[in-house]
């Protein structure tokens, strides 16, 4: 069955609302700003029309192809739910993904180098005020909710996508 | 097809908190992101024949693995921040490091989010306390993570980074798609990959060989 309008709006503020309370507000700023920004789309304009027509003339007999032009329209429901799909599948999947390789890379080159193989590394700001350290844990919890996370995204997606 | 009626419910118990997954802004998620371009820049290295080791500022070997959390200089004693040490048969090493400040032609100073700077360069620097120049930067990546769309302003501020470091072997990396962003880069004959994340395996290798092809170059002019 295909997914209205209205039950793409209800998921968009659901999931909106989910990812808020998982305190992942900033993936919402990034899809406002997205939204906000519109859709892209080029348009055809005859400018002929527009310059130096006075209003009631008759048209000019003088026949100028059509100028192109960019317009930006508002992403339909449907783009919109889109869009925060993959904002959740980049905060949550790609970063996992990440993650995962990283730690592969560290693991490996250490023990190439013949030092103990590197399990956890960190983000540290110059004035020690913010630390943000990626270990065998955290790792875990993000493995596990990405598996969780991706079936639903391609359930989502498949009710999106049905014709 | 219909979504099954605990749908919300099973995305809710999926997705955790921030503090859970440590990513409780879009900074977190793009220090993750340049952290996982290193690697790619390191592999780069590996596949080109270097041995590659992981040091602090102080030359010893890095323990704990600490990279910046926003841009800073390569000096910086505290934090003893991690770079690595690439070394390729018969050519003087390179150093990658995550976000570190280089001086362009102008003399003005410019983040890059990855950078492979000559070592004899990097140890001079660190010794004097002054920034890399762009000319003895053999690779350098912006990168920028963001959860939708992107902002025009990044290429333009990228084509004005690239005019001052000069071009080549300058990449702006982003994991999303920008239409306007690739066509703007491109008429302006700059470096970029889009979409560049670990499940677009064509886009990941296609950026990883423009990086062999960087540091294959750096061979080839010495």
């Amino acid at each position: 069955m295909r997914m209205t309008d209205d039950e793409a709006n209800y998921l968009y503020n659901e999931l909106s609302q989910i990812v808020r309370q998982a305190d992942m507000g900033w993936v919402l700023t990034g899809v406002s700003k997205e939204l906000r920004l519109g859709k892209l789309e080029a348009k055809k304009v005859l400018t002929a029309d527009a310059e130096g027509a006075e209003e009631g003339a008759p048209p000019s007999p003088l026949k100028r192809p059509p100028a192109m032009f960019t317009a930006t329209t508002a992403y339909p429901p449907k783009d919109r739910l889109r869009i925060l799909v993959g904002a959740i599948e980049q905060a949550w999947v790609a970063t996992t993904q990440m993650d995962e390789h990283i730690a592969h890379v560290f693991a490996n080159e250490f023990q190439r180098s013949g030092n103990q193989p590197v399990t956890s590394f960190a983000f540290r700001s110059e004035d020690d005020t913010h630390e943000n350290v990626s270990d065998e844990a955290v790792r875990a919890r993000r493995i596990e909710a990405a598996a969780k996370l991706k079936p639903l995204i391609t359930e989502l997606r498949e009710a999106i996508n049905a014709a | 097809m219909q979504l099954r009626t605990t749908f919300l419910h099973d995305m809710q118990g999926a997705l955790g908190t921030a503090a859970q997954l440590r990513l409780g802004s879009a900074e977190d998620a793009c220090n993750l992101y340049a952290t996982y371009l290193f690697c790619l820049t390191i592999e780069a290295a590996r596949r080109e024949g270097a041995t590659v080791h992981f040091e602090n500022v102080e030359g010893s070997a890095a323990s704990p693995v600490l990279f910046r959390t926003s841009p800073g200089s390569i000096w910086t004693k505290k934090p003893a921040y991690t770079h690595a040490v690439i070394e390729l048969p018969g050519l003087p090493a390179l150093e990658a490091h995550l976000g570190i400040y280089v001086s362009g032609k102008s003399g003005e100073i410019h983040e890059c989010d990855v950078a492979l700077v000559e070592q004899a360069e990097a140890a001079l620097c660190r010794k004097h306390e002054v920034h890399p120049r762009s000319s003895k930067v053999v690779m350098a990546a912006r990168c920028k993570f963001s959860s939708a769309g992107l902002p025009l302003n990044l290429a333009r501020s990228f084509i004005g980074l690239t005019s001052d470091i000069a071009a080549e072997h300058r990449f702006l990396v982003t994991n999303t798609a920008s239409a306007p962003i690739r066509r703007l880069l491109t008429s302006h004959k700059r470096l970029w990959s889009q979409e560049a994340v670990p499940g677009n395996a064509v886009e990941i290798n296609r950026l990883r060989a423009q990086f062999e092809t960087s540091i294959m170059q750096y061979r080839a002019k010495r």
